[in-house]
């Protein structure tokens, strides 16, 4: 199952805490899409889950707007 | 010259009424009076004419007015500093932003460096640029973004790099490229002339022979948002920064219309007071050459 959450216009830390939630809240095998456009977001959602040993994959499919997709 | 005096003066012409003064300040009417004698005094000049319309200044207690309004306004920011410095580690940082910088692309930078100084304490308004570079100038404000660049013996300049503006239209307008006579055609929502975007998107379209003049401007406004929702519902076009339609074109609300060839390219700087020093300024400062650009929302 895809789960997707935007955060456009949002100003850290609130995509970073909004997409851990949604993350805890998915089942095993879920996939979780989240926009984005601010670089520091990005970069706070990179670092976190990598962290914790997920597969991310990012796409900027603006200038300044990115996809990020977290399997869980 | 007592400070207080001059402040009673200030108070007075601004309401033009020495009874709201008083009210203000807390004084009585006399009380009021009997500073502002004094410092005709200390000044050697009448300062105010009393008819029954109010008081009004003289030339001479125009000009006063105008000094006493920079000089009230850094006392202000010193005593307000100073009581910074004395509880210790609690740093105090004014910033006055141009609207586009403030709204869009500041609030990742103040996070970020709030999150590594984190006994800093900021203070933001957003002003547009003329205000901003008089903030900088006389108002004791610490830090100023603005679109363009200004420099003089005070201020130093910072260039944030390039940005663009672009052609806007509703998300479902189907000619994604015009030609640049077709312009005359359509309505217009245009930024206010009190924005310095304004004369960057007048002097781009002059250079590629458009009169903006020549448009037909429906309305022009000071808020870029209430601009986007003209023309998301399909009013018109605009021309609007990138940075405040990002949202909008991935949701497919607006969409970008290329003209022939025409291009908006400004700058965004910071700009100080070099003369005044302040630790949290200079650390913002070098945040900001160092890493700031990367934290540009």
């Amino acid at each position: 199952m895809v789960h997707e959450i935007m955060c456009m216009g949002e100003i850290c830390p609130l995509p970073l805490l909004k997409t851990r939630k949604k993350y805890e809240e998915m089942k095993e095998g879920d996939v979780l899409k989240v926009v984005v456009d601010h670089r520091c977001s990005l970069d706070n959602i990179e670092t976190y889950f990598s962290k914790i040993g997920c597969t991310l994959k990012i796409e900027e499919v603006l200038t300044g707007v990115w996809e990020v997709y977290i399997k869980k | 010259m007592n400070i207080e005096n001059l402040r009673a003066f200030y108070k007075t012409v601004y309401y033009k009424s020495i009874s709201s003064a008083a009210k203000e300040l807390y004084l009585s009417q006399p009380a009021i009076s009997q500073q502002i004698k004094a410092l005709e005094k200390d000044l050697k000049v009448t300062l105010l004419k009393r008819s029954n319309r109010g008081v009004i200044p003289t030339p001479a207690g125009e000009l006063v007015y105008q000094y006493a309004e920079r000089i009230l306004n850094l006392c202000d920011n010193m005593i307000k500093d100073l009581e910074c410095c004395e509880n210790d580690c609690i740093n105090r940082l004014t910033i006055s932003s141009c609207p586009t910088i403030g709204q869009y692309a500041l609030p990742c930078t103040l996070h970020e460096f709030k999150r590594r100084y984190k006994n800093v304490t900021v203070h933001v308004e957003h002003n547009f640029t003329p205000e901003v570079i008089y903030n900088i100038k006389e108002g004791g404000i610490d830090i100023g973004f603005i679109e363009g660049c200004y420099v003089d013996e005070n201020i130093s300049c910072i260039p944030l790099g390039e940005f663009k503006m672009h052609f806007v239209a509703s998300g479902n307008w189907e000619e994604k490229s015009l030609l640049k006579n077709k312009l005359l055609r359509y309505n217009f929502f245009i930024i206010h002339k009190k924005c310095a975007l304004r004369k960057v998107i007048e002097e781009t379209l002059l250079a590629n022979g458009i009169d903006i003049k020549k448009l037909k401007i429906e309305i022009e406004s000071p808020s870029i948002e209430s601009i986007k929702s003209s023309v998301a519902a399909g009013h018109g076009l605009s021309i609007l920064p990138y940075i405040a339609i990002k949202k909008e074109l991935y949701t497919k609300t607006l969409s970008i219309v290329q003209v022939e060839d025409i291009e908006f390219n400004y700058t965004y700087s910071i700009i100080y007071n070099k003369k005044i020093y302040k630790k949290s300024k200079s650390d913002f400062i070098d945040f900001i050459k160092n890493s700031g650009k990367k934290f540009f929302c």
